[in-house]
C-alpha cells in the first residue's frame, strides 16, 4: 500500500517537475505532449505500472487544463498518440529490467557452482588427460595421493602413476565401464610405495583446451585395511567357533552316552549279584558279566578322556572393555546385516564398561547372538537387531541382544540351549549351547525374554572390572 | 531302624538299574523321575538317604539339594551323581554339605559303598577320629608334588586345569593322581575331598 502511493507520489513529482520544465522551453516555442515523456519514463523506470498510468493520466488533465486546443479532436488525437507512445516506452523500460534481473540471478547462481566446484577439487583427487593419456593437470589431494606436486604431475603419463591404466578400457560401452567402476588399481607413489585406488572415468569430446577425460580417484588404503581386519577377525572367529562347538559336541556326547552306559554297568552288576546267589553254577556266568561290565567301563574312560582334550575348561580372564570390543566385530557384524538386510544399532554405554572376559569368546558368544536375531527378524517389515551394553549395578555390565523377529514360542524357551536341538532348517543346534558355555565360564547366565521390539532378548551378564574403568 | 534310599533320575533305564541293584543288595530303594515329582510326594520317613542326577530338566540337582537341606536338614544326606562337565562343581557341593558324589559312569561297588557309606552315616557310626589318624598317615606318605597334585583335586580342578597350573603335562598330571590315589588308599575323588574336607 504504501509502495502503491510512494509511486502514485512519483508520479505527481515528476509530472509536476516536467510542466515547470515546460513552463521554462515556452521562451523557445511551443511544446505540447513531447516533454511530458521523460515523466512517464522516469516513473516507469522507478515505480510500477499503476504509477505510469497515474503519470499519463496527469499529463493529459494537465493538457486539456493548461492547453487551448482548437479542436476537440485534435486534442483527442494528441492525447492518444501520447498513451501508446508512453506505453510503448514503458514497456520496454519492464522488459529491460527483468531482464536484467536475471541476468544477476544467472550470475549468482553460477559463481555459487563454482565455488561447490572448487571446493570439490580442492579435497576430492582429480586428474584430467589429454587424449593420448598425458595429465594435463591434477589437484592438490590427487598430487598428494601420489607424493607429488601438481606441477610435477603435469605432463607425465598417467600410466607412471597407475602402471595397469589404459584409457581406452573406460571408452567401452555403458555396460564395460559400470564393470571397470568397480575395478581396484594399484597406484604408485612417487616415493615408490603402493596403494589401492578406485577409478572413474568422464568423457569431455569437445572440450576446447585438449583435456578429454577427467578422472575421479578414490584411496582405498583404510577401507581396505577395515576390510581387512574384519576378514582376520572373521577367520578367527570361525577357528574358535569349530573348536567350541566341537568340545560342545563332545560334552554333549558324552553325556548322552554315559547315560545308557551306567545304566548297562549298573544292571550287569545286579546279575552279577544274582548270579553269585546262585553258586557255583553261577561261577562261569558271574565272570563274563565282570569282564562285560570293564569293558563299559573303558568306554566310559575313554569318552571321558576324549572331552577332557577338547573341553575348553581354563579361560584366562583379562581386563577388557565392552565398547571397542563390540566395534571390532562391526566389521563382521556389516557383512552379516548386508546379507540378510538388516539393520543392526548400537546402544553401549561406552564409559562404565571394563568387565573381566576373554575377548575372542565373548566375542563369539556376541557374533552367536547377533546371527540369530538376524536370522530371526530377517525377511520381517523393517527388520532390526539392537545390541544394548550397560553396567546394571556396581559388579555387573550386562549385554543384551533383541530383535523384532518372530520370537521364541513360550514352550521351546526351555530347549532352546539344548545341544544338536535346533528351530532353523540349515542349523546344528550347536550355537545357543556353545554361547551359553561361554557365557557361564564367565560366571554369568544366558537369560532370554520377549523383547519390546517384539521378537526375543538375549542377555548375559559380565563381572565389571572397577578401577580401571575410569582410567 | 529301617533306613530308605530314594533315587531321583529323569533317566528310566539309569534310574531302574540303579533301584535293581540297590534292591539285589537287600536296600528298600525308590524312584523318583523328577525332583519335582520327589518333592510333589515326600516320602514320610523319618530318616532317608538321597541318591540324585545332577543334571536333570526343571529342577537339576543341585537345586534338589538346596530344597532338601531346607526341608530336611541334615536328616537326609545326598549323593550327588554327576557327569564329567560338572566335577568341579559337584566338589564345590561337598564343601557345602553333600555327603558323596559319584562320577559317571561308575562301578556300581562304588555305589554300593556310598550308599552303605551313607547309610552307616544315619546309624550314627562316626569314623572321623579314625578317618582323621588314618588320613594323617597316608598324607605324611605323599611327596611335595603328589600333595601340590592333591590339593588340585580337592580344589575340583580336572586334570588339563592341574597340568596348566603346575606347568607339567597332562599325562603326567595322570601318572601322579593315580600315585596319590594308590597312597591314600581310595580310588575315587571323593573319597579325595572327604579328606581335603577334614583338612581345610
Amino acid at each position: 500500500m504504501r509502495r502503491a502511493w510512494g509511486g502514485v507520489l512519483i508520479a505527481v513529482a515528476t509530472v509536476s517537475l516536467t510542466l515547470i520544465v515546460r513552463a521554462g522551453l515556452q521562451l523557445f516555442g511551443t511544446f505540447y505532449y513531447l516533454p511530458m515523456v521523460p515523466a512517464v519514463v522516469v516513473t516507469a523506470v522507478l515505480a510500477g505500472r499503476r504509477a505510469t498510468a497515474v503519470a499519463i493520466g496527469l499529463s493529459i488533465l494537465a493538457n486539456v487544463v493548461l492547453v487551448q486546443r482548437t479542436d476537440a479532436m485534435d486534442a483527442a488525437a494528441n492525447a492518444v498518440l501520447f498513451v501508446l507512445v508512453c506505453v510503448l516506452i514503458a514497456e520496454m523500460c519492464w522488459a529491460l529490467r527483468r531482464h536484467r534481473s536475471q541476468a544477476d540471478e544467472l550470475a549468482l547462481r553460477l559463481a555459487r557452482r563454482d565455488q561447490v566446484l572448487n571446493t570439490i577439487l580442492a579435497s576430492v583427487p582429480v586428474v584430467m588427460l589429454d587424449r593420448d593419456g598425458v595429465v594435463g593437470s591434477v589437484t592438490p589431494s590427487a598430487g598428494r595421493l601420489f607424493a607429488t606436486t601438481e606441477a610435477g604431475a603435469r605432463g607425465r603419463r598417467f600410466d607412471s602413476f597407475v602402471p595397469a591404466f589404459d584409457l581406452n578400457i573406460f571408452a567401452g560401452d555403458e555396460a564395460a565401464r559400470e564393470g571397470e567402476a568397480a575395478r581396484v588399481w594399484t597406484g604408485l607413489r612417487d616415493d615408490a610405495k603402493t596403494f589401492p585406488l578406485n577409478i572413474r572415468a568422464g568423457f569431455m569430446p569437445k572440450a576446447p583446451d585438449g583435456d578429454h577425460a577427467v578422472l575421479v580417484l578414490t584411496d582405498l588404503t583404510q577401507s581396505h585395511a577395515a576390510d581387512a581386519r574384519a576378514r582376520e577377525l572373521h577367520s578367527q572367529l570361525n577357528r574358535v567357533w569349530r573348536l567350541n562347538s566341537l568340545g560342545e559336541m563332545a560334552a554333549s556326547l558324552a553325556h548322552e552316552l554315559n547315560q545308557p552306559l551306567a545304566a548297562a554297568v549298573t544292571y550287569l552288576h545286579a546279575s552279577q549279584i544274582d548270579a553269585e546267589k546262585a553258586g557255583p553254577f553261577g561261577e562261569s556266568a558271574g565272570r563274563n558279566i565282570n569282564l562285560a561290565k570293564t569293558q563299559l567301563l573303558r568306554a566310559g574312560q575313554i569318552i571321558r578322556r576324549m572331552r577332557e582334550l577338547l573341553a575348553h575348561e581354563s579361560r584366562s580372564l583379562g581386563v577388557e572393555r565392552v565398547a571397542p570390543l563390540v566395534a571390532d566385530l562391526s566389521g563382521v557384524f556389516g557383512m552379516i546385516e548386508r546379507a540378510g538386510g538388516v539393520t543392526i544399532r548400537y546402544d553401549i554405554d561406552d564409559l562404565n564398561d571394563a568387565v573381566r572376559a576373554e575377548r575372542i569368546q565373548i566375542q563369539q558368544a556376541m557374533l552367536n547372538l547377533v546371527r540369530n536375531a538376524v536370522e530371526a527378524s530377517a525377511g520381517r517389515e523393517g527388520p532390526q537387531v539392537l545390541i544394548i551394553g550397560r553396567a546394571v549395578s556396581d559388579d555387573h555390565f550386562e549385554v543384551r541382544i533383541e530383535d523384532n523377529g518372530v520370537g521364541i514360542p513360550e514352550e521351546e524357551m526351555g530347549a532352546i540351549y539344548r545341544p544338536l536341538m535346533s528351530t532353523k532348517s540349515g542349523g546344528m543346534g550347536l550355537g545357543l549351547s556353545v554361547t551359553r558355555t561361554i557365557v557361564e565360564s564367565h560366571g554369568g547366565v544366558l537369560k532370554v525374554e520377549k523383547s519390546a521390539l517384539g521378537g526375543a532378548a538375549f542377555s548375559f551378564r559380565l563381572m565389571r572390572e572397577q578401577g580401571s574403568g575410569e582410567g | 531302624m529301617e533306613y530308605s534310599v530314594f533315587v531321583i533320575d529323569d533317566d528310566f533305564a539309569m534310574r531302574d538299574a540303579l533301584l535293581t541293584v540297590l534292591r539285589a543288595r537287600g536296600i528298600r530303594a525308590r524312584g523318583f523321575a523328577s525332583g519335582v515329582d520327589f518333592f510333589a510326594n515326600l516320602p514320610e520317613t523319618e530318616y532317608a538317604c538321597v541318591v540324585t542326577d545332577m543334571r536333570m530338566p526343571q529342577m537339576d540337582g543341585a537345586e534338589v539339594v538346596r530344597r532338601l537341606a531346607e526341608v530336611k536338614g541334615a536328616d537326609w544326606p545326598v549323593i550327588v551323581i554327576t557327569g564329567h562337565a560338572e566335577v568341579s562343581m559337584a566338589v564345590q557341593m561337598m564343601k557345602e554339605g553333600i555327603l558323596d558324589f559319584i562320577e559317571k559312569p561308575f562301578d556300581p561297588n562304588r555305589l554300593i559303598e556310598a550308599v552303605e557309606g551313607c547309610l552307616g552315616h544315619l546309624a550314627g557310626h562316626d569314623v572321623s577320629q579314625e578317618a582323621r589318624e588314618d588320613a594323617d598317615r597316608r598324607l605324611a606318605l605323599l611327596t611335595p608334588r603328589e600333595r601340590q597334585v592333591f590339593d588340585a583335586l580337592v580344589d575340583g580342578l580336572s586334570n588339563k586345569q592341574i597340568a596348566l597350573q603346575l606347568d607339567i603335562s597332562p599325562r603326567t598330571v595322570e601318572i601322579f593322581r593315580a600315585k596319590v590315589m594308590q597312597k591314600m588308599q581310595t580310588d575315587n575323588l571323593a573319597a579325595l575331598v572327604r579328606i581335603g574336607i577334614l583338612y581345610s
